[in-house]
């Protein structure tokens, strides 16, 4: 609660930044013979904006900061200029006359201007890249606009805040990676993740499948989901939003950006604080009640009682941009702390009482770039963050829970305390500290037009302290350690050659990692030290290229030799997730291969269709996977441990079609469907689905927007969304105990934008059939649940 | 556009009714004829695919019931992986049986409904139909339960965990102090399930032993005496070197394991039904373990004595014992033991698990020095055995056999090799004749682990 305090004061003071002024620029751009110049591009280069001018030869900007500016006039007809100019007064009328280029006859020439969306997806990597803006005046969770993404499940064990598992096109635990601006999310701390950032905050949502860009160079197998923060730009604004629902949610964030545009210097404020009860119904076959003398009653209708949830992020970055020295400078520090009430372990079977973690991360980071550094066609960008990552997990409630929510009774009446003393195990008060350094650097050189070369290196470093809070007598003594960092280094070469049409990027990576530990020992009084180092290296390599047969059809294929380290919580264990060490985990290889295209978009008068498609397989030795329930000690906990299974393969297609209508109707489907197959030589399921994996899941969703409804000016979009995925086995033998049912989710929202565009209203009634889902069977997921959500937006000041 | 719209509206419409439509199935409640048969049930359990150990059942278990006449007739071929009925359970499921066939009892192991009791009537084929309503155990006995019907009806489940090691001084100057078990109990009415008792204690050994290091670490294969007033439980002791640790991150000791030497094999005794008065019995004819693993070990003898196996003797100390609890002392009868060593004339045997079949005769599973898997009929009043002789013995693992069920004079073992087809084998108690009968036809991996 001290954090509504806090995002309260963060929101007054987001109000008293500096009114800045902006201004109208237009004029008409005419040759020297007077006429006017058709679709030539106007191009305000340090704000990174683009105009085009009209049949007329008119073109136009509004909001531009008041200061000076160059713009650049180009177009096939025309020879390059570019003018000075000073942007001072609310409108100001710049005409400008070019010279034509020569007597060349003209043919008529259409220039597409590529969204940064259509750029990345037709860069020759299976990716696709998710836009926020739809989601952010709506009340959608992050994970919930990532689920609705071709070839990506998102499967998360609970409500709002519970653990997350990202799945793409089959691959999945740490074999997917997620950044944040590039940089491993981990870096941030479980309390800045995917599950609290809001996507008002987020620019855009990159999801590359198999084959990875340099700039993501991680050790990553299955791909990556890269989440690119709205950066401070030249338009001032300030942005905010509440949103309340269901099961007491309230979830809040403001941001708040500002440029001077004489000095170029840059801030950006935002912040975000969620809180939730989640206590919603549940009544799922793992849903019991269970009597003194031990008979179950399954699929007891109950409320989950605690399972709350409460996260506040704070994140504020000021330098300076496109000044002389840099194109961008900025310091950045990221505050973070969330808290999650643990309702029970892997699967709902049983409840927890008291079980809780408290995350905190602090995290400073500098990102720098600049074009042409020291000579010209040689950029550099480097993105660096320490963070300081605490985890305090506490566990010391001795009583056994019914799904009531009461302390169950033995058949004398008298309170059942657990086996081992607390909910999940032993009594606990964990506090784990880690402090963690990642540095990703990118050098690149053009060595001709159209030729570049670039290395990229990553570096992550974690150091991780252990306290058991219940000893304190521990504090000060010896204790075993371990420290963990790894480096990735990749050189690429990447060319646009016949025309442009065709795109290649070769890439070679080279993956280093040590590993140490530090135990003592003590042997009748002597104390001896025992230091263990493991250092690994591997490499991998790969190409992507990209063929433009037409403007609108491009063909785009992938392969890759990939290579995946364990991480250092699959090697030594994380408790707060459940998991134990595992020190002899082998790293994870991987060929991926995609092929794919692109078609559209098309344009039938008002109909305009676009198509995507893409084929994918995978070869995997020595996968690395969670191993659920097992037997590993003779506590007997409900953990997991990272073990290797030999050899899996993986084959699919995903699909997705999008449609729309007189710019009013949005409609898209999209389908994934792959075989994750077990190829150990000699097994009874060799060649059968690999259990717990949802291998077929389809989405669609149509949206609808209405002008002028109630208000002139006015906008009411009316959304539908549809959810399936396919029934899949939780064990390997076939049983019908241990499948996990088809599921069928539906959703639906409308908004409303007030004509004056400054207030959008939206409300979202999700599960709208009350259906029974579940994302891990074992944890049903909540039912029909309405939020309701305002936004509020000052674009000038 | 039109069709688009269509094609999303049906889409709906069909999703809809998918949704609005699925209902429950119905049982399909054929009523079968009079259940006179006696049912023979094999249980199997299939090898997890994922990891490399070939033949851990951790995949979970098969089962499938034929009548004796099939059981005997080597023309029959038995595929309980191919044709039989998944048990819940995540991992290999700990299966019990009413003394006639017709019930099986399973308490799930691990998993999501780890601690589960199920009670299934016998129909032949697959055909098994839960009966009574589920049982929770695991809040008393974990997800992870050792139980055995314990008496005809009568179901004991039990567990011991270790608690933490008890230490004094400081870091890095930690001494040992002891380590106690907390051990729980229970006990089930198997014919209207439910539980009727519990108990939590914990359990600490003598002075002497726990000062060397020693702790109850596991219990099992418990057993109700003839009197009906004692309840006998199988016990592994595992001991610490108390000077030898290391530190662990969090800056406690983890003290070494010692596995130098045995302790004295050790029983805990119970009142039944009151499950009070826990008491430790110590035998001094053997170091080893009673608790077995995962089969019956302990049976209640004609002369009313209960016969305990031992097993996990170190290499050189004369192999698997079967020991006396004394019917009138409820206590150890150190005047008897019964050395399988020395009634086979081999070193090193492990009895894996056995079944007594009335007047001091038994059956008897086992390896030798950890390799094989023999048959050999013992009689314990003279302290003989005679061993068989069935093919592949001298390959076969019955590290993860469950059950032996005797029906009439016939004693019924399932014996195949991990991932290869064999048979049943029927011994006759009295005559001590072996023949083969059913064929059992086997998957990679596989193993049949038990006859009902």
């Amino acid at each position: 609660m001290k954090y509504r305090l806090l995002f309260i004061i963060l929101i007054s003071t987001g109000c008293l930044f500096a009114q800045e002024q902006t201004g109208k620029i237009f004029g008409k751009i005419i040759t020297s013979s007077k006429e006017p110049v058709i679709g030539a591009t106007v191009f305000i280069k340090s704000l990174n904006k683009y105009g085009m001018t009209n049949e007329k030869g008119f073109y136009q900007f509004t909001k531009i900061p008041y200061g000076k500016y160059i713009l650049e006039i180009n177009s096939l007809e025309i020879e390059l200029k570019t003018i000075e100019i000073n942007v001072d007064a609310f409108e100001n009328n710049i005409d400008i006359t070019v010279s034509e280029i020569g007597n060349r006859s003209l043919k008529e020439v259409h220039v597409v201007g590529m969204t940064e969306k259509r750029k990345i997806e037709t860069s020759g990597f299976a990716v696709n890249v998710v836009n926020t803006k739809e989601a952010a005046s709506r009340n959608i969770q992050t994970n919930e606009l990532l689920d609705r993404t071709v070839g990506v499940r998102v499967r998360q064990s609970g409500g709002l805040g519970s653990q997350v598992e990202y799945n793409l096109n089959g691959m999945t635990g740490r074999a997917v990676g997620i950044f944040i601006d590039g940089l491993e999310i981990s870096t941030y701390g479980s309390s800045f993740n995917l599950n609290n950032i809001p996507p008002a905050l987020i620019e855009r949502i990159e999801v590359y499948k198999g084959v990875l860009p340099a700039h993501l160079s991680g050790d990553l197998l299955g791909g990556a989901i890269n989440i690119v923060l709205k950066e401070g730009t030249a338009a001032n604004n300030i942005s905010t939003s509440v949103s309340y629902g269901s099961f007491n949610t309230l979830q809040t964030d403001l941001s708040a950006n500002y440029r001077n545009a004489k000095n170029g210097f840059t801030t950006r404020l935002s912040g975000f604080y969620t809180s939730t009860d989640n206590n919603y119904e549940q009544w799922g076959r793992f849903s019991k009640f269970i009597a003194p003398d031990g008979r179950v009653t399954r699929n007891f209708r109950t409320k989950r009682f605690f399972d709350a949830y409460e996260t506040t992020g704070i994140r504020a970055e000021a330098g300076y941009s496109n000044v002389k020295w840099a194109d961008v400078f900025l310091l950045g520090y990221n505050f973070s702390d969330a808290y999650k009430e643990i309702q029970h372990g892997q699967t709902m079977g049983t409840p927890y009482m008291g079980r809780t973690s408290k995350t905190q991360a602090h995290v400073l980071g500098l990102n720098y770039k600049k074009r042409d550094l020291l000579i010209k066609g040689l950029d550099f960008n480097l993105n660096a963050a320490h963070s300081l990552r605490s985890t305090l997990v506490q566990d010391t409630v001795p009583w056994a829970y019914n799904w009531d929510g009461n302390i169950r009774t033995d058949l004398n009446g008298n309170p059942i305390r657990t086996l081992e003393g607390a909910q999940q195990g032993a009594p606990m008060i964990d506090d784990i500290t880690r402090k963690i350094t990642n540095i990703r650097s990118n050098l690149s050189y053009d060595i001709a037009t159209g030729h570049k070369v670039s290395i990229n290196e990553v570096f992550y470093g974690v150091d991780r302290q252990d306290k058991n809070l219940l000893n304190p007598i521990t504090a000060n003594g010896i204790r075993s350690f371990a420290d963990f960092s790894k480096n990735v280094i990749s050189f690429n070469y990447e060319a646009e050659t016949f025309e442009n049409k065709l795109t290649t990027n070769l890439f070679t990576k080279i993956y280093q990692q040590s590993v140490g530990s530090t135990s003592y020992k003590v042997n009748a009084g002597v104390l001896t030290q025992e230091v263990l180092k493991d250092n690994r290296i591997e490499n991998g390599y790969g190409l992507a290229v990209s063929y433009k047969i037409s403007p609108k059809v491009n063909l785009i294929t992938s392969a890759e030799k990939a290579v995946r380290m364990p991480d250092d919580d699959e090697i030594f264990g994380s408790p707060e997730r459940n998991v134990i060490s595992n020190r002899s985990l082998k790293p994870e290889m991987s060929d991926n291969y995609n092929i794919g295209f692109r078609l559209g978009t098309f344009d039938f008068d008002k109909h305009k269709i676009s198509f995507y498609s893409n084929v994918f397989g995978r070869n995997i030795k020595n996968r690395i996977m969670p191993q659920a329930n097992e037997l590993l000690n003779n506590q007997e906990i409900e953990e997991t441990q990272f073990i290797n299974i030999s050899s899996a393969q993986s084959i699919g297609v995903e699909g997705e079609l999008s449609y729309i209508y007189n710019k009013k109707l949005t409609m898209m489907f999209n389908f994934s469907k792959f075989n994750s197959l077990l190829k150990q030589k000699g097994s009874k399921y060799y060649n059968t689905q690999l259990p717990n994996e949802p291998f077929f899941t389809m989405n669609a969703n149509v949206h609808y927007r209405i002008d002028n409804v109630l208000q002139k000016k006015s906008e009411l979009n009316l959304f539908y969304t549809f959810g399936y995925v396919g029934s899949f086995k939780t064990v390997w033998p076939e049983s019908e105990n241990f499948i996990t049912p088809t599921q069928y989710a539906q959703n639906i929202g409308t908004s409303y934008s007030f004509p004056n565009r400054k207030i959008i209203a939206s409300l979202d009634i999700k599960n709208i059939l009350n259906a029974e889902i579940y994302d891990n069977f074992g944890v049903q997921k909540p039912g029909r649940a309405i939020y309701l959500k305002l936004n509020y937006i000052i674009n000038k000041f | 556009m039109k069709m688009n719209v269509l094609k999303i509206a049906l889409f709906s419409a069909i999703s809809t009714a998918v949704v609005l439509s699925s209902c429950k199935k119905d049982d399909n409640e054929t009523n079968p004829s009079e259940n006179d048969t006696r049912w023979i049930t094999l249980s199997a359990a299939i090898d997890d695919p994922s990891n490399i150990t070939v033949g851990d059942g951790n995949a979970g278990t098969m089962i499938y019931s034929v009548s004796v006449a099939d059981a005997k007739n080597p023309n029959v071929t038995i595929d309980a992986f191919k044709n039989g009925l998944a048990v819940k359970s995540s991992r290999t499921a700990r299966l019990q049986a009413s003394a006639d066939g017709n019930y099986l009892y399973n308490i799930q192991y691990t998993g999501d409904d780890g601690g589960i009791f199920n009670k299934y009537r016998v129909y032949g084929g697959k055909d098994f139909r839960a009966e009574g309503p589920e049982v929770e155990t695991a809040t008393y006995v974990s997800t992870s339960p050792r139980w055995l019907k314990a008496a005809e009806g009568v179901g004991v489940a039990v567990r011991a965990a270790a608690n933490a090691v008890e230490f004094e001084g400081t870091n890095p100057n930690f001494v040992f102090k002891q380590r106690t078990a907390k051990t729980d109990a229970i006990t089930l009415d198997l014919n209207d399930p439910r539980i009727t008792k519990t108990t939590s204690f914990d359990l600490a050994l003598s002075p002497q032993e726990i000062a060397a290091g020693y702790y109850v670490s596991r219990i099992d294969v418990p057993v109700i005496n003839k009197a009906g007033n004692k309840v006998f439980i199988g016990a592994a002791i595992s001991k610490h070197n108390t000077t030898s640790f290391t530190i662990s991150a969090d800056g406690l000791p983890v003290f070494a394991t010692d596995n130098s030497i045995k302790s004295w094999a050790k029983t805990l005794v119970l009142d039944y039904p009151s499950l009070l008065n826990s008491q430790i019995i110590t035998s001094n004819q053997t170091r080893g373990n009673t608790n077995g693993y995962r089969s019956t070990m302990q049976y209640i003898g004609t002369d009313g004595n209960v016969y305990q196996a031992t097993s996990g003797e170190l290499a050189g100390t004369g192999g698997s014992k079967i020991l006396r609890i004394s019917s009138t002392t409820n206590n150890y009868d150190n005047s008897y033991v019964f050395s399988l060593d020395a009634a086979l004339g081999v070193t090193n045997s492990y009895i894996e698990t056995w079944k007594y079949v009335g007047n001091g005769i038994g059956f008897v599973i086992y390896n030798v020095g950890g390799q094989g898997g023999y048959i050999a009929k013992i009689n314990l009043n003279d302290k003989t055995a005679t061993k068989y002789t069935i093919p592949n013995e001298a390959t076969l693992d019955f590290g993860q056999i469950q059950n032996i069920t005797v029906e009439g004079d016939e004693v019924f073992i399932a014996v195949a090799p991990i991932g290869g087809d064999g048979n049943i084998y029927i011994f006759n108690r009295i005559t001590g004749q072996m023949t083969v009968g059913a064929k059992l036809a086997n998957e990679v991996g596989g193993q049949y682990i038990g006859t009902y």
